[in-house]
This record gives structure tokens, sequence and C-alpha cells, in this order.
């Protein structure tokens, strides 16, 4: 069904272990295949430690698999070219919210006055004005995620890796946030790879779901919630798609 | 629920029982030594030498002069152990190498005391300015090389990732991503290294000096002048204790992120 | 089996990578007092240093006492000073941080001790303790006490509020707050504490005896300062050296045994 529509990441047979000190070796992805399309929202869920993390590791070369390959429409990017919002925010606690924004465009040497530009243009975006000179351990953290998010944009990058973004937020917060991200997901036209663990958050935010089985990990399921956005979490279609993930993930659980 | 404990508590004016212990201490130091065959001078003894000792000179330098000759020792062996200090702590925590060759003979020398390394440098460097600067330099390099090596051994990977991420090179992975990481802990090993570079000056001082803090210490041992001995104390720690508050400022200048919520 | 060998080879060029910078410098060292750029009376080569220390552990020239003589003594004098400043600084340091009263009253005494460096402390502690072991322990005593108190008091500061809460809901009294929470709490900071006490003691001590003993590795390295036996001196370095690394190795032993939950940073 989506196989007419353009692959912008081709993940294809990946596999990675690590091995700890005592020469234990743990499998963690074992011949994992995946297509990203572009502008697509791709939810990426699965259950607490199943790899998914490393899988994002690998597509940002952070990392090198042990077997398979990952291709990039047009060649493999650079980095800075691929955008990141880390889990634990990661910020940079010495910047201030504007100079975390404008990190990337910095390291590439950007000049100063275009840079507080664009960087001012994304705090707004993510509706942090007034805030620009605060520095992030001042900041909630719904906060600081968003200036994550901005830091992310900034890098003008067309794919967007976001790893359990709001893993860490309450869940009030975290619903605002789900808004805000496909505001401005859609705004910005991006691929976006989101990771969760929650089914709620998935089956709200994703264009496909791709459930990870636990390790070694694969793909061992795909849902399309072909619902209209914004979704409402109370209705019978939500909750019945829902259910339908919540069967598979228990089974991909045991 | 915290109001109700506040008011339910009787009010204890803390205070007064800080007022009560400097004068219980200043009180029985006065008792214990007010009789005149004493050896410790009592407090006001101590501060008329103090007074004496503001107008006339000691072995022919006022007292200012003792204490900014020890300040210079300081400052000109603990700036050379900060810029050299960093710079080897920055080596050994991110060049792997050069960790595998430095970090043991770091590692074999670290233990032994400045304060030890007296003899051998004044047998080396005679009892110029030099030696005593080395001396301080020593005790200073230390701690400095050691909060920066871990410092940077221990940037958080998260943050390092992030800067990979948004594209820094390896240049500017170090220089604006792991070194402003390492700051707070740079400032910290600044701070015990300026602590352990007085001490250090002072015990120099005492043992080879014609000058300085640490002499006037030595020459009131001399003359069984403890008068003068006090007054050396008081004026030690009064210097250590401003510069202590002088870092502690310094601190809230460079890195006003650390100051947020506290 | 492929992989052990390499792993083999790799394990002996690091070896050689860690040694290297310690054989060069005492090539160097031992070229630079044989080629006379640096007179033999003032640098001791390492052949020299070697057989001294040797020689030391028997002949009591010229100093009166073997090298073993003078470590006794120096550790006894250091351990002494070192177990009453933890003894009395830690429970002191505790107290002060969980009870305001103790603290109002310890804190403005011990601020005006703070800034003293142990070592100005000498002349006065001769007066008091006279020229024996007494003023040397108590010159110690201070020295260790600071950091021992401090760190301490700096733990229970530090106790993360929540777990009081939790200790309050629970219906625990003040003492079993500070006994059950503040002070395991408080245990690695404490040993953070106790470790720079341990090496400040150390230090102290040598300044001590530098200044004034009849015996101790301070007292052989300024009678071999006299004596311009640099030989005497580089031996003494090296041992108080030693000392302080073995004793902080010792004490890192016990920081195992006696808080297991305590996460190592390396």
């Amino acid at each position: 069904m989506a196989d007419n529509r353009e692959v912008r990441i081709k993940i294809r047979n990946l596999k990675k272990s690590f091995t700890d000190k005592k020469h234990n070796t743990l499998q963690v992805l074992n011949g994992l295949s995946l297509d990203v399309y572009t502008n697509e929202f791709l939810v990426i869920l699965g259950p607490g430690q199943c790899g998914k993390t490393v899988l994002l590791n690998l597509i940002l070369g952070l990392d090198t698999p042990d077997e398979g390959t990952i291709e990039f429409s047009g060649g493999t990017p650079a980095k800075g070219e691929v955008g990141m919002v880390f889990q634990r925010y990661a910020l940079f606690p010495w910047k201030t919210v504007i100079q975390n924004v404008e990190a990337c465009p910095k390291f590439h040497g950007v000049d100063k006055a275009k840079r507080r530009e664009e960087a001012k243009a994304l705090i707004k975006l993510v509706g942090l004005e007034g805030f620009e000179n605060a520095y992030p351990a001042a900041l909630s953290g719904g906060m600081k995620q968003r200036v994550g998010i901005a830091r992310a944009y900034a890098t003008n990058a067309d794919i967007m890796l976001m790893d359990e973004p709001f893993g860490a937020l309450d869940a009030q917060t975290r619903y605002q946030m789900q808004d805000e991200i496909l505001k401005i997901w859609q705004s910005k036209m991006t691929t976006v790879v989101f990771v969760t663990n929650n089914i709620e958050e998935a089956v709200t935010l994703g264009d496909r779901i791709v459930l990870l089985g636990n390790k070694p990990s694969v793909v061992v399921n795909e849902f399309v919630p072909n619902m209209a956005r914004p979704r409402n979490n109370l209705s019978q279609e939500f909750l019945e798609f829902r259910n339908v993930i919540a069967d598979k993930m228990d089974l991909a659980l045991t | 629920m915290k109001k109700k404990e506040k008011t339910a508590k009787k009010f204890t004016p803390y205070w007064l029982l800080s007022i009560l212990a400097l004068v219980l201490f200043f009180g029985g130091w006065y008792v214990l030594t007010a009789s005149p065959d004493s050896i410790i001078p009592t407090p006001a003894d101590v501060v008329v030498r103090f007074f004496e000792v503001l107008k006339e000179p000691i072995a022919n330098v006022p007292l200012w002069e003792h204490i900014l000759v020890s300040l210079r020792r300081v400052f000109g062996a603990f700036l050379a152990a900060a810029v050299l200090g960093v710079l080897f702590g920055v080596l050994l925590g991110w060049f792997k190498t050069f960790r595998k060759i430095f970090y043991p003979l770091y590692n074999l020398l670290r233990p032994i005391p400045p304060i030890a390394w007296i003899p051998i440098i004044v047998l080396l460097f005679g009892i110029g300015e030099l030696p005593k600067m080395i001396i301080v330099f020593i005790g200073a390099f230390t701690p400095i090389v050691f909060n920066t090596y871990s410092a940077v051994l221990m940037v958080d990977p998260l943050v390092l990732n992030a800067g990979i991420v948004l594209g820094a090179n390896e240049r500017q992975l170090l220089f604006q991503v792991a070194l402003p990481d390492c700051i707070p802990s740079i400032i910290a090993g600044l701070k015990t290294a300026m602590s352990i570079a007085w001490m250090c000056v002072v015990a120099a001082e005492m043992i080879v000096s014609r000058a300085g803090v640490g002499f006037l210490i030595n020459r009131g041992m001399e003359n069984s002048d403890t008068a003068l001995v006090m007054v050396s104390m008081v004026v030690i720690a009064a210097v250590s204790a401003t510069i202590t508050f002088i870092l502690n400022k310094l601190e809230e200048v460079l890195c006003p992120w650390l100051t947020i919520g506290k | 089996m492929r992989i052990g060998k390499k792993d083999l080879l790799r394990k002996l060029g690091d070896f050689l990578l860690s040694i290297s910078a310690i054989v060069i410098l005492l090539i160097i060292w031992q070229i630079v007092v044989e080629a006379g750029i640096i007179s033999e009376r003032k640098l001791a080569p390492p052949t020299k240093v070697v057989t001294t220390f040797i020689d030391k552990l028997t002949n009591t020239n010229p100093d009166g006492a073997v090298l073993m003589e003078h470590f006794w003594a120096s550790l006894k004098l250091t351990v002494m000073g070192f177990v009453l400043a933890c003894v009395i600084g830690i429970p002191l340091g505790l107290l002060m941080g969980y009870f305001k009263p103790i603290d109002s009253f310890v804190t403005p005494i011990f601020e005006i001790i703070r800034p003293i460096p142990p070592i100005a402390w000498i002349p006065v502690m001769l007066l008091l303790f006279g020229i024996g072991n007494g003023s040397k322990v108590a010159i110690i005593f201070l020295a260790a006490l600071v950091p021992a108190l401090l760190n301490s008091y700096a733990g229970v500061k530090r106790t993360n509020p929540v777990l009081i809460n939790v200790a309050k809901t629970a219906g625990a009294s003040k003492k079993q707050i500070f006994l059950e929470v503040c002070v395991p709490s408080a245990v690695p900071m404490v040993f953070t504490g106790v470790k720079n006490a341990l090496s400040s003691a150390w230090m102290t001590l040598v300044a001590a005896e530098l200044v004034s003993a009849s015996v101790g590795l301070g007292y052989m390295i300024q009678n071999g300062r006299t004596l311009s036996r640099c030989d005497i001196i580089i031996v003494g370095m090296l041992m108080i050296g030693v000392s302080g690394a073995i004793m902080s190795g010792l004490l890192s032993l016990v920081e195992d045994k006696v808080a297991p939950w305590m996460v190592k940073t390396r």
C-alpha cells in the first residue's frame, strides 16, 4: 500500500551485539529490516530495553553494525545532517536556550546574525519566546525538551530521530507535547522516526507503527492507523486499534 | 505541614548559640592564659602585638610586604600550575595514547606530598625565589591535573553524543563540548590547589626564607615571640579566607548555570 | 584463540607504553648525573638511590635509625592523629549536619580554625605539648579534623529530602531519621573526607618532622639536606610517596567492605 512512496532510509538485515567485560555476548539486533518513507511520521514501538536506542545510534552513525546495511536516498548524510532529540534532553548545561538551539549552525560556521535569526524563529515555533537567555537548569522538563526539539530542527535536516523524547514528562505535558510535535512536523515537512514504549503515544502520532520484539530485536508487526488527526484517544476506533497492538505487544514480550 | 511544624517548635535564637560559642572560646582562651607566667599570650596580647607589627617592620620588612612576598610566590606558581596543569590534564583525559604513556608516571609521583620535595628542591635550586615557587607549583599542579583529567574522562557521554550528532568536528568536540562540561570540576580543582599552594608557601617559608608570612611564624618561634606567631596565624587565615571568597565569586561569574535553583 | 593472542599482544604493547615514560625518565636522570650536567652532590643517580635504599634498610647512619624505624615512627604518629580526628570529627560533623543547635554552636569556632594551614600550628603546639610526639599528634589531628568534619557535615546536609519525608511519614523519630536515613546517606561523603584526612595527615606529619623531630621520614630527609646527602633525601621521598599510596589503597579496600552499594566511578 505504501510501497509506491519514496524510501528515505532503507535498513536491511541489521545485526548488532555487545560484549561485556566478562565476555558475555548480548545480541541486541538480529537481522532487522525496515524502510522509512520520505516525510512520514514513523513510530517505532517496543518494550523496555529492546535496542531502540541502538538502532537510532546506528542510523546516526554513532556506532557501526556488525552486519547489514543502512542506505539513505541521496547518500549517507554527514554528522549534523540528521536531527536527533534525546530522551534525557542532552542539552548543553553551560549554554543558554538560544545558544543550545544555534549549536549546530555554530559548529558549521554559520555567521552569528543568521543563526540567531533562525534560532529565534525556532524558539518561537516551540513556544519558548522570552526564555532565550535562560539556562536549561532553570527550565521544566517539558520546556527542556522543547529546546531539544528546536535544537534538532536547527540542523535543517529532513530526517528527525526522536528517542522516547517525552518519556520523562508527566502525562499532561506529554499530551501537550504530542500535539506540538505533530504541528511542527506538519509545518516543517520532515521524515520523523519516533521511538516510544507507549502504545497510546504511538497510536496518537504514527502514520505507521512498527512493533519491535524483545531482544534480539526484529520487526514483528506493522500497523497503519488510518485515522484523521487530531486523533481522539477516547474514540472507539482509537481504543480498538490500541487493543490490537497491546495484544501483539504482549505476544512479542513472551 | 511545614508551617505547622515551625509554629509548633518553640523559637530558638540560634545566633545566640553562635555568640555564646565565640564568647566561650575567647573567654576560655583569656582565662587559661591570663596568669603572667603563661607561655601562650592572651587574645588581648595578640591584638596589641598585631597593631605593633602594623607599625614596626620585622626583619626590616613591614607586615604588608611580608604578605605581598608570599602572595607573589603563590600567584606566580599557581598561575603556571593552572595553565600547565589544565593542559596536562586535558591531554591525559582526551588522548588515549598520551594517557597510556604519562599516567603511570604521574600516578607514581602524585602521592609524594609537595612538602616532602622541599629538601631536594632546596638542594638543587638553592634558597632564592625559584625553589619556593617550584614547591608551590608541585603542590598546586597535582590536584589541578587530577580534577581536569577525571572531568575530561567522565564527560557525560550523552552530551558528547549530542555534540557529535549536531556536527561538531573533533576540535569543536573538545573545545566547545567536552571542556565547557569540565569547567566546574576544573574550578573545584583550582580551589583545592589554591589552598594547598597557600599551605605550601607557608611551609616553604617556615623552613627556608627571609621574608613572607611563613617566615614571620618562624621568626616568632625563634624569638619565643608567641604573640607574633599568633598574629601571623591570623594573617595567614585571613588571607586564605579572602582568596577562597574571591575564588567562589569567580566561580559564580564563570559558571552562571551552576547557581540556578540553589 | 586467535583473539586471545591478539589480546595478549595488545596488553604487552600497553604495558610497554605504560612503563616507557618512567624508564625514559630514569635513563635521562642517570645520564644527566653521570655526564655531570647536574652535580652528583645535588642529585643522586637512580642507581645510587637503589644502593642507598638497600643500605639504609640496615644502616643507622647518618641519622641514627634504619629506614623502617623512621617509617614506623612516622606511621605511628600519623595513625594516632588520623584516628583521633576521625573518631571526633566524623560524629561531630554528622551531628552538626542534622542538629541545628550543635551546628550554630560549633561552626563559628570551626570557621576560625579552618583557614589556618595545619603547618602554621606547629610553634603553638610545640609550646603547648612540648617537642615530643604529643605536639605532632595534635598537629596531625587538626590537619585531619578539617576534611573529616567538613565532608561528614556536607554528607548529612545533602541527604535527599524525599528520603527524610519517607521516614517521617513512616513515623520515624528524629533520632531514627538521623541514624537510619541521614547517616547512611552521608557515608560516601564521609569516605571522601576520610581519604582527604589521611593524605592531609600524612603531608602535615612530613612538614612537622621537617621542622622539628629526631626520628621519622621527614626528619630523615631534613637531616639529609643538612648533610647534603641527596641519595637519602630521594629514598625518603619515595618512601613517603609509597607509604601514602599504600595507606590510601588500604582505605579504598575498607570502603568497598563498608559501603558496597556505592558506585565506583572507575
